[in-house]
């Protein structure tokens, strides 16, 4: 909460639009990372093919915003619809392969939509499309990088709300006792097929959802912005951050997104190290910077056990 | 024991029919490995309320019949009725609904997850909340979350009140004496109405042994009928009602353990092998 | 002919392919895992290939052709070698027992690494290959062919062919194999398991650096993120072929390099490299064992 709070104040103080927009960018790979984090932390699927999620959201407002001159908010549910759409069309065949099968089967997907998008001349191909509108809020068109910023602080707020309830569900253990025994999770009643897209969607509805604000941050989209290499970094933000942990993901995208764009003048060796850091971090602390499990069924026990008198 | 969940009583109680009936009919299982016969022809019917154990040297066949009736393996042909009903089609996912729990040979516990969520485990076919009414947070599905936290533990009371010290600790990280007790509170977790348990003590010690026997005994006195495969014949002539021996994939005796211990068909299935695992 | 001319363009690329496929193959084989810096292999057997032309080309009076060749192609085999088997010393073997996915995110930092490294080193612009060796052209059935081609196609299937007969001939091949077989019981057995799979990087990294030079010599232009393209169709070629396997992973490579040759010319050139991802996705999904080669072990 007092989080939040510091979320939504510090742009009054801090005029500088630069760091307005490089917040903004941090929020929606906060989104990515959320949805990333229902599958690769949760359900265990490293789905390689993540960017193109985030591609058909970005491109939905996009073509909506140029195309028909429709509104932001036409474009918005069509964007985590059609996210979630492919999602069903790549995971129907994708999850019946697991592990590293299934990293190379979406990591195909995922190269296949961006060639498909660099192809496609209706969507301007190579140089994708731009002059994408803002989004309006009531007569108000939200231009400035600080009014998007709060429009995506507060859909980011009432995500990771969703995001922890999900995570502390039935389904939420689900994927848990999937990830870790297939076939025991199974002799328990847990369906994998629906299991596994239940997250499927999800993760990409996320991803489609960033992907619209994204369209409106850049004002224009082109499909170098949907590479294989951002479904990775997605991937190291969730797993640097700590899987299955909100505030990891969190963690992960100041690592990932907000401090190599602070270090810019240092942009030659941020990559490298960069690099770096992942192998020491995969060396040394596998489980991330922030790995967290306060847990709802924790507190349901602590109280029980604590009713009859025991410690918890 | 306080600790005793309020639904086995309610079972015990509401059993519209009385013991003696057949629960479980397995009718003419067979189950091969390419040209491998695992299973030939299996029939057995088990009992409502009784202890039945199976037994037979290793490679019998006794984990392939187990995992025909859990839905993990499809039988070339034969036929499952649970409570007279064709189970033999449905998917495992659905088969823990209609009352059957099982632990493995191997534990397969969920390593990482902690007691408690991995007992929670059994409560998924008991459950119902999707993802909208949890995320909406829903007064009913609220109520089953928590209904589902308080059974999981009650049934680690029933089982051994050392579990509920232990409920937030990474599974992995118990003797291994616990972890198979904790596989068996997941499996009553699901409220079966048959146990099966695969070989349950394998691998524990002489106290453990005679506290799992215990446990077992329990379990069916909860109303809940138990089918065990086991190694140990102590365990089996001590706690089992009945006993199928299985060999080569056929079952070549079956009746009281005192009987089938003096089964010459059975004795030569044991002795006429040189392998000392089979006879402890 | 234009179709034997795609054909001859198919199987050069193909070698390529087939030398990258063997790496992922043995790696797979003995490790059950992949590297994803295997490509970064290759791009460095290029860069030094790179270098060493830079100061062979300098050199008045000049080498005899050959020579520069197997200096070059040697030199890039011991970097790609060098380089494979650091990355399993610091990365695979310290996380040997840690979940699948620790050692491979890993590896795909040690690639941004390497890459941003040559990087920083080299600067982004494709680099121009200094040498330009004499290729000795020729026609057949109308088709334009020269003899650096047929010597890297020729050297890559030898290669292949006679690491294969190793396999299986030798002490350290069997021990290779039980390792593939099971880890475990070949360790059980008296193996040394980590010096098969010490080896098999080895190898991997010597196959991929040469493989890195050939295209080198071949394009005459190479840039510091070639790797990751070469290994997406490299391992394609290892599952296409039969993954675990040295003969797949060579008559993957090469079908692939067809394939690809094929679909640019006839289809368009544009969708060249989806080819590879849609086959790819296919063998995965429809045929998991590949051409030759048992299935693939499936994770239950």
């Amino acid at each position: 909460m007092v989080a939040l709070a510091l979320a939504a104040v510090w742009p009054f103080w801090i005029q500088n639009v630069y760091y307005h927009t490089v917040a903004l960018l941090a929020l929606i790979y906060v989104l990515l990372g959320l949805g990333m984090n229902v599958l690769m932390g949760h359900a265990g699927l490293v789905h390689a093919g993540y960017a193109a999620f985030w591609g058909v959201g970005a491109y939905v407002v996009a073509i909506f915003s140029t195309k028909f001159g429709l509104s932001f908010w036409m474009a918005l549910p069509v964007s985590v619809v059609g996210a979630a759409v492919l999602a069903v069309l790549v995971g129907i065949p994708a999850i019946r392969v697991s592990g590293l099968y299934f990293v190379l089967v979406t990591l195909g997907f995922g190269a296949i939509f961006e060639l498909a998008m660099t192809n496609w001349d209706y969507v301007g191909g190579p140089n994708g499309l731009y002059g994408i509108d803002p989004p309006q809020l009531g007569s108000v068109p939200l231009q400035t990088p600080r009014q998007l910023y709060w429009l995506v602080l507060a859909v980011t707020a009432l995500s990771v709300l969703v995001m922890h309830r999900v995570a502390n569900s039935r389904v939420g253990r689900a994927w848990n006792y999937l990830r870790e025994d297939e076939v025991a999770a199974q002799a328990f009643g847990v369906n994998p097929v629906w299991s596994k897209l239940q997250a499927a969607v999800l993760g990409a509805a996320w991803a489609g959802l960033a992907g619209a604000f994204f369209a409106v941050r850049q004002t224009a989209v082109a499909p170098s912005s949907f590479t294989f290499l951002e479904s990775f970094v997605v991937i190291l933000i969730v797993s640097l951050g700590g899987l299955r942990s909100l505030p990891g993901t969190v963690v992960g995208t100041v690592a990932m997104i907000v401090l190599p764009e602070l270090l810019r003048p240092l942009a030659q060796y941020r990559f490298l190290v960069f690099g770096a850091a992942i192998v020491l971090m995969m060396l040394f602390r596998p489980e991330g910077l922030w790995p967290g499990r306060a847990r709802r069924h924790e507190e349901i026990a602590r109280e029980w056990l604590g009713s009859r008198g025991r410690s918890a | 024991m306080a600790g005793q969940p309020r639904t086995v009583g309610l079972r015990a109680l509401s059993g519209e029919s009385g013991a003696g009936e057949e629960l479980l009919v397995l009718r003419g299982l067979r189950k091969t490995f390419g040209g491998l016969v695992a299973v030939a022809d299996f029939s057995v019917g088990i009992l409502r309320g009784e202890i039945l154990s199976t037994i037979g040297p290793n490679g019998a066949g006794k984990t392939t019949v187990f995992n025909m009736v859990s839905g993990l393996l499809h039988p070339d042909r034969g036929e499952i009725r649970l409570n007279g009903e064709p189970i033999g089609h449905l998917p495992p996912f659905e088969r823990t609904g209609k009352g059957l729990g099982r632990t493995f040979q191997n534990l397969r516990l969920f390593p990482t997850l902690t007691v408690l969520e991995n007992v929670m485990a059994g409560r998924h076919a008991r459950s119902r909340a999707g993802i909208v009414p949890s995320v909406l947070g829903l007064r009913w599905a609220r109520e089953e979350e928590r209904a589902t936290v308080v059974r999981s533990l009650e049934w680690l009371e029933f089982v051994n009140p050392v579990l509920v010290e232990r409920w937030n600790e990474q599974v992995r990280n118990l003797p291994y004496g616990l972890q198979r007790q904790v596989e068996v509170a997941r499996a009553l977790a699901a409220e079966p109405v048959l146990l099966m348990l695969d070989e349950p003590a394998a691998g524990l010690n002489e106290a453990e042994t005679q506290e799992l026997m215990g446990l077992v005994r329990r379990i069916r006195d909860s109303g809940v009928t138990v089918w065990l495969i086991e190694h140990d014949m102590s365990v089996v002539m001590g706690i089992s009602d009945r006993v199928v021996v299985l060999d080569h994939g056929e079952v070549i005796a079956q009746g009281p353990p005192v009987e089938v211990q003096r089964d010459p068909r059975v004795i030569e299935a044991y002795l006429g092998r040189d392998d000392p695992e089979e006879h402890r | 002919m234009l179709f034997v001319q795609h054909l001859i363009n198919g199987l050069t690329i193909g070698a390529v392919y087939a030398l990258i496929a063997v790496g992922f193959s043995l790696v797979w084989a003995t490790l059950r895992s992949v590297n994803f810096a295997h490509g970064d292999l290759y791009m460095l057997g290029a860069y030094v290939a790179l270098g060493i032309g830079n100061v062979v080309a300098a050199s008045a009076g000049g080498w005899h052709p050959a020579l520069a060749v197997l200096v070059i192609l040697l030199a890039a085999a011991v970097t790609g070698l060098i380089v494979s088997v650091g990355i399993e010393r610091a990365i695979f073997r310290p996380l040997r027992r840690a979940p699948e996915a620790v050692p491979i995110l890993a590896t795909l930092g040690a690639s941004i690494l390497i890459q941003n490294v040559v990087f920083l080193a080299f600067g982004s612009a494709f680099n121009s290959f200094p040498l330009s060796l004499p290729r000795g052209p020729f026609t057949i059935a109308g088709a334009r062919a020269n003899v650096m081609q047929v010597a890297m196609v020729g050297l890559a299937v030898l290669v292949i062919l006679g690491l294969h007969v190793f396999l299986g001939r030798t002490k350290l091949g069997t021990a290779m194999r039980a390792t593939s077989w099971d880890r475990e019981v070949a360790a059980l057995m008296g193996v040394d398991v980590n010096r098969v799979i010490q080896v098999a990087f080895a190898i991997a990294g010597a196959l991929a650096g040469a493989a890195g030079a050939f295209v080198g010599f071949y394009y005459g232009v190479i840039t510091f993120f070639m790797g990751f393209l070469a290994a997406v169709k490299g391992f394609t070629a290892a599952v296409f072929g039969g993954f675990g396997n040295v003969r797949g992973a060579l008559l993957g490579g090469l079908l692939l390099g067809v394939f690809e040759a094929l679909a640019a010319g006839y289809v368009s050139g544009r969708w060249k490299d989806a080819i590879a991802f849609v086959v790819l996705i296919l063998i995965i999904l429809v045929r998991p064992t590949g051409i030759i080669g048992e299935r693939l072990p499936a994770r239950v």
